[in-house]
């Protein structure tokens, strides 16, 4: 691991908490829907909230009529009924983001102008730990649109001193290609987006390559090893990344090339894979990028799980533009106690091999996304 | 029925010793994943855990059998069928020993097939391993195995390989249906397994003992369920039955083994030929491309009907575990019912139900809370949608057909069998294009031999007479 300097992250404090409850249920200026939640629950979030533990036993979603609401009011209600009025008074930039919509209609969130700098501010620090080289293109493959990926990669790309190539890709609509069993619909759209990528990969001189997880697997199938020599980095970002994959990726397609994990949603936020070390198994181990967000691994009572198990994802976001708490994800992860070369930097919980019940049981399908 | 492990809280499958792990293999490197999927036997219960292999590893596969295609022919002849025969042994000693009863009890669980006929059908698999070098010899253009090493010995064509890997289905209808790929491996050819949903284990069972016995890496390698990246990436592909994928271009892969048996039955049928026709609609348990699945009868179809309907009576439905059990269940109840409807429709239109009639027995059988069909003759109007279709139980569809015809109503099958005298139709069956093999005489339940040309040798597809000159050594 290069030797960086200090590191932007650091542990969510109560002071952080205390600040983040009185921007957002600020009776005045807060955010409309966690001020009606706050009374629909007689809650009284801005009095008794004074630490994470307050936020987590007050605030925090629960499982259920609660959550369903939150998720339902993203989807159908205006978007800044979930930013405090401060903040849309103050007038600066704001990313409408929207879900893959995997999970029924799209949900909706925001990324405020600090955030944003925040986030590249933190990728660049993960970028550089992991030895992904400055003054390079980039080329992204996947979601642009309304999926807040393709805006981040073309940014890192920018901040970093590259151009970002991108060959856009509609995850709903392989989702209905899945769903509704039009696989020949599906390997055309397939065809055609590799098909992009190979005309973009003759022509252009390309040092990183963004994918999604499952297009990755696809990756040298599809192109060969040889088009791709001169790649200096790959980043992918998805849920699933089995071991094995990741081995082969690592030693055989792409050796002493670093591949670098992202992981998070839309509306919440990103996290990166920790710097890889032999003893993680070639195991695809996140950081959450705290102070920002955080990753619980939960059991169904809602109890955090013992390190090494498995758990649902209860996301928190605690930023000016947006409160995220305690959202419960379809996905299933392990905690991980922190350890290694970056055990001392990110003293946090960690989260380990994230994946989507539902994109492995059952019939929906993974398809490219 | 094939979910992935989380969250599995169903207790195990009684005899089974709880639930295997089935990896995958990459080469001779076994791959569990983090989450393997999951295979139950169709009342939830668990019965193994089937190592995961991604498109990535798939990849790995395909670019390291390519390059060990040159290994094989590369070993002589003794040392590779000495090691394909030391493999056998070690599968039958594993056998002998007891060792694999857990396997076993899974596939029959997973499978329906009674649990003494999955052994036999494993053990068959390691005999067929063991013979190869007959197999193949009695394949090749100059009747020897060097040939699949020296490319055989023309001045004007060189037999040479027509890929360096082959990608093979394995289906899950009975363990010997692996002697295809047995075959593919054993012609020197790199193979890239997938198998079906309901039985992992055959195959993993005979890659292990090849590894075991010293198969050089890559030779074979293993995915459970459907492997796209092996498809697109090996250079030819086998594929059970006609449902062929779209994405496979057609000259790339070859189909084996789907089936439709007939026997035609001729005048003065020996009185033995009933209870012999009868072991060949059983065989397998009525899984196998060979069973007699329709009587083509000249003469009177009711007498016939009734003739095998006795020799069918004989073998009742039993619990898997019962060593006379010779009916498959259907681990998916719903898979039974969609059967039983079908027959039902055509009892419903007139066909007449002899076995139902000849036993009392009804034809859904329920046993122990487990799902069977009741082995079935049915006498039929030889118009139906069941004449000629192949279900997978024991089961034939009877019908009169005039002797003008009779070439006509066997277009399409595999094997036919000719019972009694038939005048000159077996000539006329052997030279009907659809017509794959005819069996008459005393040989007419030869069934499967695999020194004979079936659906052509696969030897054919795998090879390819080239001009190569001057000849370069293999």
């Amino acid at each position: 691991m290069p030797t960086p300097s200090a590191s932007v992250l650091r542990q969510i404090t109560d002071a952080d908490v205390r600040r983040t409850v009185r921007l957002h249920l600020d009776p005045r200026h807060g955010t409309p829907y966690w001020l009606e939640r706050d009374r629909r629950m007689g809650t009284n979030g801005l009095e008794k909230v004074q630490s994470f533990q307050n936020a987590v036993t007050l605030l925090g979603l629960t499982e259920g009529a609660d959550q369903m609401h939150y998720e339902e009011a993203s989807r159908r209600t205006p978007l800044e009924n979930f930013v405090p009025r401060s903040v849309l008074g103050e007038g600066g930039a704001l990313w409408a983001a929207q879900t893959g919509g995997t999970t029924g209609p799209a949900k909706h969130g925001t990324w405020g102008a600090r955030y944003w700098a925040d986030i590249l501010e933190f990728s660049d620090e993960f970028l550089d730990l992991h030895g992904v080289p400055r003054n390079t293109n980039w080329l992204f493959v996947g979601p642009m649109g309304p999926h807040t990926t393709g805006r981040l990669v073309v940014a890192f790309a920018e901040r970093r001193g590259g151009m970002c190539f991108s060959i856009d890709l509609d995850p709903r609509i392989v989702k209905i290609f899945g769903e509704e069993g039009m696989t020949a619909a599906y390997d055309r759209y397939v065809r055609h987006i590799w098909d992009q990528v190979e005309e973009v990969v003759r022509s252009q001189d390309i040092g990183v390559v963004f994918c999604t997880s499952r297009l990755l697997d696809m990756l040298p199938e599809r192109l060969g090893t040889e088009p791709l020599a001169g790649v200096r980095a790959i980043v992918h970002a998805g849920t699933t990344m089995e071991p094995d994959a990741h081995r082969e990726l690592r030693e055989e397609v792409f050796p002493g090339v670093p591949v670098v994990g992202m992981y998070g949603t839309s509306t919440t936020g990103i996290n990166w894979q920790k710097p890889f070390e032999a003893e993680d198994g070639h195991r695809v181990v996140y950081v959450p990028c705290r102070p920002h967000v955080a990753l619980d691994v939960i059991d169904e009572h809602g109890a955090e799980v013992p390190y090494g198990e498995e758990g649902r994802v209860r996301v928190w976001r605690l930023t000016d533009d947006a409160l995220v708490p305690g959202f419960l994800e379809r996905d299933r992860a392990r905690r991980v106690r922190p350890y290694g070369v970056a055990a001392e930097r990110y003293p946090w919980p960690w989260l380990g091999d994230p994946y989507s019940p539902e994109f492995t049981e059952g019939r929906r399908v993974e398809g490219v996304y | 029925m094939l979910t992935t492990a989380a969250g599995t809280a169903s207790p195990a499958v009684p005899g089974t010793g709880g639930t295997l792990d089935v990896p995958a293999y990459s080469g001779s490197r076994p791959v569990m994943s983090n989450r393997p999927g999951l295979l139950d036997d169709g009342a939830g219960r668990p019965l193994a855990r089937l190592g995961n292999a991604g498109r990535l590893v798939q990849f790995g596969m395909a670019q390291e059998a390519e390059k060990t295609a040159r290994v094989l022919r590369g070993i002589d002849d003794d040392a590779w069928f000495g090691l394909l025969r030391d493999a056998a042994g070690r599968l039958t000693a594993r056998l002998d020993g007891g060792e694999l009863g857990p396997w076993l009890r899974a596939l029959s669980a997973a499978t329906g097939l009674p649990l003494r006929r999955a052994e036999r059908g494993v053990r068959t698999v390691a005999d067929d391993l063991g013979r190869m070098e007959e197999i193949l010899a009695a394949q090749s253009p100059d009747g020897t195995v060097s040939a699949y090493r020296t490319g055989g010995d023309d001045p004007r064509w060189s037999w040479r390989p027509a890929g360096r890997s082959v990608h093979v289905r394995v289906p899950d209808n009975f363990p010997t249906i692996g002697i295809e790929w047995m075959q593919a491996l054993a012609a020197r050819r790199p193979v890239l397994l997938s198998t079906s949903a309901r039985d992992p284990f055959t195959a993993v069972l005979v890659t292990e003992a090849l590894y075991a016995a010293g198969l050089p890496d890559n030779a074979v390698s293993l995915v459970h369920g459907d492997a796209p990246a092996l498809r697109r990436l090996a250079d030819q592909v086998l594929w059970p039955g006609e449902d062929v994928p779209g994405d496979l271009p057609p000259g790339k892969v070859k189909t084996y083994h789907y089936g439709r048996s007939r026997a035609l039955v001729g005048d003065g049928v020996p009185q033995d030929a009933w209870g012999r026709l009868a072991r060949e609609a059983f065989a397998g348990c009525g899984r196998l491309c060979t069973n007699i699945s329709s009587l083509v009868v000249l003469g009177d179809a009711e007498e016939a009907a009734g003739q095998l309907a006795r020799e069918f009576a004989d073998r009742p439905v039993l619990p898997l575990d019962d060593p006379s059990a010779s009916v498959p269940a259907f681990p998916d109840r719903a898979v039974r019912d969609a059967l039983a409807t079908r027959v039902e429709r055509e009892i419903a239109a007139g066909a007449v139900d002899v076995t139902g009639a000849a036993t009392g027995v009804p034809l859904r059988v329920d046993l122990d809370g487990v799902a069977y069909l009741r082995p079935t003759v049915l006498l039929l109007d030889a118009g139906s949608p069941l004449f000629g279709t192949e279900l997978p139980f024991p089961f034939t569809a009877v019908a009169h057909v005039p002797r003008s015809k009779a070439v006509t109503a066997c277009a399409g099958s595999l094997i036919v069998s000719v019972l009694g005298e038939a005048g000159g139709l077996v000539r006329a069956l052997a030279e009907e294009p659809g017509v794959d093999k005819v069996f008459g005489g005393d040989d007419f339940d030869r069934g499967y031999d695999p020194r004979d040309p079936h659906e052509g040798y696969l030897a054919d597809f795998l090879f390819k007479k080239k001009a190569v000159l001057p000849g370069a050594s293999a």
